[in-house]
């Protein structure tokens, strides 16, 4: 255990420094923070220039709901139809548009239309225009009191999800900031680990300072170390990007991004979970990879291919938005290498039933279990294998052990 | 010192698949003696090795170290040099020592102590800090021989001890050696240079084809060999000498010439008889005792070895 621990101390000692981890858990979040500066100064910029301030606002009202003792907000003009708003808005006289459909006083919906974003600002000066008009006009037939506390309800709801919007594309954009900060921090967070795994074994076997390991420790002692090791570093680069998130969300602070980001416990709790399971089940895989290969650039090729379904739901992305629980996600739900994303995103989108949660959940865990335990195997018994790389039906039978038997070839060509 | 030896082996077998690697092989290794582990490429030397250090196991036989199967413990008091040298190329050397010394049951700060210590003898402390790729190849032998005895063990053993040395580092790491039997440490050596053997080794074990070919005191392996023959320098006709059969021009490289005797004529017979003769002149008269190198191609030789 103790030589587990230096082998595992040592692991995140060696690589925390290393240039190209560093540059991916403090360039690449700077890089992002700056950017997400850049984008909102440019949105709220862009936001203040088509801010609608009473000078450049239509509003159609065919069927006359609203109070007329209720004087419209400074610059407010109305329009007889739709189309003729419409035709002043792509004339440019106004930058946006409000309807207020006949069946307002009950739903409270009403619709915006404009080509740029519109404040918050504006949002409140209608709203308290539609208020007044409520608490003006008893006529108002439905439900005139829900509309004084409620003057508009602009939701958008999402098909098959129980998910609402507000009428805010920042909402739409904040539903996904998680989860899309999760996949990117999941995938590169595995393939930075499970890429160092896999490069300092090559990197051990190629320099042949196994030799010299493998008379200290054991083989468990020394892929545990490295698992450990290599696991802590990515939960550290990990800590450093939630840091980077939290001080970008203070940065954002009042904007209409952050007050729409969703942070579902539930959806934290399921991606902790694939989080560390999926670490698990790559870097072991990756271990064993790197046992067997001889040489970088080709584990590299095959760390390149594996790792490619868990991006594979981001690909299919589509499918997700028009079905989260049709038959592509589900199959997807229930293969390991693709789960970890399909369940996030299905989770956005719609709500995973329990029991495919559980058999995924059960399906990946066992895989897991498999895969550290044979490439364990596979471990110890190539860390000396030289120049020959064992085939399919070889590593097959090393898995079942019969390794003795497999080492033939490569025994004798190696003395 | 305990009273059991470093090392004690019976009968060990292993082979793959149709392969024997190593056949009926046993021998012991004593604390205070270098020992040779001698053989062709391939005849089951470096299975020999991995099988004392656990890395593979045997079919059959018994492998004792320090008096019972390897434990983690004996393990810390072994210190190997692979044939193979592998070294953390872009690690800082005291890191890398400080390690390798942590895995062989160092604490941190004993093992840099001793790290910074060897880097002293072998004038690498300057390069302490430095990443082991910036060393030439010989300071890098040199750290890997720092590895080896770093953790201070009490069995080393070492594939090739003097590959890739100048003549300056080879003394460093023979008096080394040396200084480590006098302690009491044993010492297994694996290597194809035979006059190092001859020089330094107490006892040899020789394997071809995974069997043991010849296995005792270096000394004595070199009498058993000795040919039926002795060696002179000098001038003369040497075939008109009783009791001489044939005349050997030269002898293994080395000057004279070499006499082969007749079945009952001794050495001291034809010293008596050159004594005697007023035909010849010697300058040297030596018996014909080969060197290892002969006897190695003579028996790896007849045994098919490259």
């Amino acid at each position: 255990m103790n030589r587990l621990l230096t082998v595992a101390q040592y692991e995140f000692m060696t690589n925390v420094k290393k240039r190209s981890f560093l540059w991916a858990v403090f360039g690449a979040p700077l890089l992002s923070i700056g950017l997400v500066v850049v984008i909102t100064l440019v949105s709220t910029f862009a936001a203040g220039e088509s801010d609608v301030d009473g000078e450049n606002v239509g509003y159609v009202d065919p069927a006359l709901v609203l109070a007329a003792g209720v004087p419209a907000p400074e610059g407010f003009r109305a329009y007889a139809t739709d189309t003729a708003a419409r035709a002043a808005l792509e004339a440019g006289e106004i930058s946006v548009y409000i309807v207020i459909p006949p069946v307002y006083p009950a739903t409270g919906n009403v619709s915006i239309f404009a080509y740029g974003g519109v404040s918050d600002d504006f949002k409140r000066e209608v709203r308290r225009w539609l208020a007044a008009s409520a608490a003006a006009d008893p006529s108002l037939a439905g439900a005139p009191a829900e509309r004084l506390v409620n003057p508009t309800r602009g939701n958008i709801v999402l098909e098959n999800s129980g998910r609402t919007l507000d009428d805010d594309p920042a909402a739409f954009l904040g539903l996904f900031l998680v989860p899309v900060v999760f996949i990117i921090l999941f995938m590169t967070s595995l393939q930075l680990t499970s890429t160092f795994l896999m490069s300092g074994v090559v990197e051990e076997k190629a320099n042949r300072i196994m030799e010299i390991l493998v008379t200290s420790v054991t083989p468990g002692q020394l892929l545990g170390g490295k698992l450990l090791g290599l696991g802590l570093l990515g939960l550290f680069q990990v800590g450093v990007w939630v840091l980077a998130i939290l001080l970008a969300l203070l940065l954002l602070r009042g904007t209409a991004l952050l007050s729409a980001v969703v942070i579902p416990p539930d959806l934290v709790l399921l991606m902790s979970v694939y989080f560390v399971v999926n670490y698990f089940l790559y870097a072991s895989l990756f271990a064993g990879i790197g046992a067997v290969t001889g040489s970088e650039q080709e584990a590299r090729q095959w760390a390149g291919l594996l790792t490619f379904p868990t991006a594979l739901p981001l690909i299919l992305l589509v499918t997700f938005l028009a079905d989260p629980n049709g038959t592509i996600p589900t199959v997807l739900t229930l293969i390991p290498f693709t789960s970890a994303v399909t369940i996030i995103l299905r989770s956005v989108f719609g709500s995973v039933p329990p029991e495919q949660l559980a058999l995924s959940l059960g399906l990946m865990l066992a895989t897991t279990v498999f895969i550290t335990w044979a490439s364990a195997r596979v471990f110890r018994w190539s860390l000396l294998l030289y120049g020959k790389k064992p085939g399919p039906r070889e590593l097959w039978r090393v898995i079942r052990g019969r390794a003795e038997v497999a080492t033939t070839a490569a025994a004798i060509q190696e003395r | 010192m305990a009273a059991h030896s470093a090392i004690h082996i019976e009968r060990i077998n292993k082979s793959y698949g149709d392969f024997r690697a190593v056949s009926d092989l046993s021998f012991a290794v004593q604390h205070g003696e270098i020992f040779a582990l001698l053989g062709p490429n391939g005849a089951g030397k470096s299975t020999t090795i991995r099988m004392i250090l656990d890395i593979i196991q045997p079919d059959s036989g018994r492998i004792a170290v320090f008096g019972a199967p390897l434990t983690d413990a004996a393990r810390n008091r072994i210190g190997y040099l692979p044939e193979e040298r592998g070294l953390y190329k872009s690690v800082p050397v005291l890191e890398m020592l400080v390690y390798l010394g942590r895995l062989k049951g160092l604490s941190g700060s004993e093992a840099k102590k001793r790290g910074l210590a060897l880097l002293e003898r072998f004038e690498l402390a300057e390069y302490a800090r430095k990443k082991v790729s910036d060393l030439s190849k010989g300071m890098q032998q040199k750290v890997q021989f720092a590895v080896t005895i770093l953790h201070e063990p009490d069995l080393i053993i070492i594939d090739e001890p003097f590959s890739g040395l100048d003549p300056v580092n080879r003394l460093v790491i023979k008096n080394l050696l040396l200084e480590f039997r006098q302690r009491g440490g044993a010492v297994v050596m694996s290597t194809h240079q035979m006059n190092q053997v001859e020089e330094m080794a107490d006892r040899m074990l020789m394997i071809s084809r995974g069997q043991q070919k010849l296995y005792g005191p270096v000394d004595d392996i070199r009498r058993q060999f000795a040919l039926h023959a002795i060696i002179v320098q000098g001038s003369g006709d040497w075939s008109a000498l009783p009791g001489v059969v044939r005349v050997e021009p030269g002898s293994n490289g080395r000057d004279g010439v070499t006499l082969h005797l007749a079945e009952k004529t001794t050495a001291d017979d034809v010293l008596a008889e050159i004594a005697r003769s007023r035909n010849t002149r010697i300058e040297k008269f030596e018996l014909a005792i080969p060197s290892l190198e002969d006897i190695f191609i003579r028996v790896a030789g007849k045994d098919g070895g490259q």
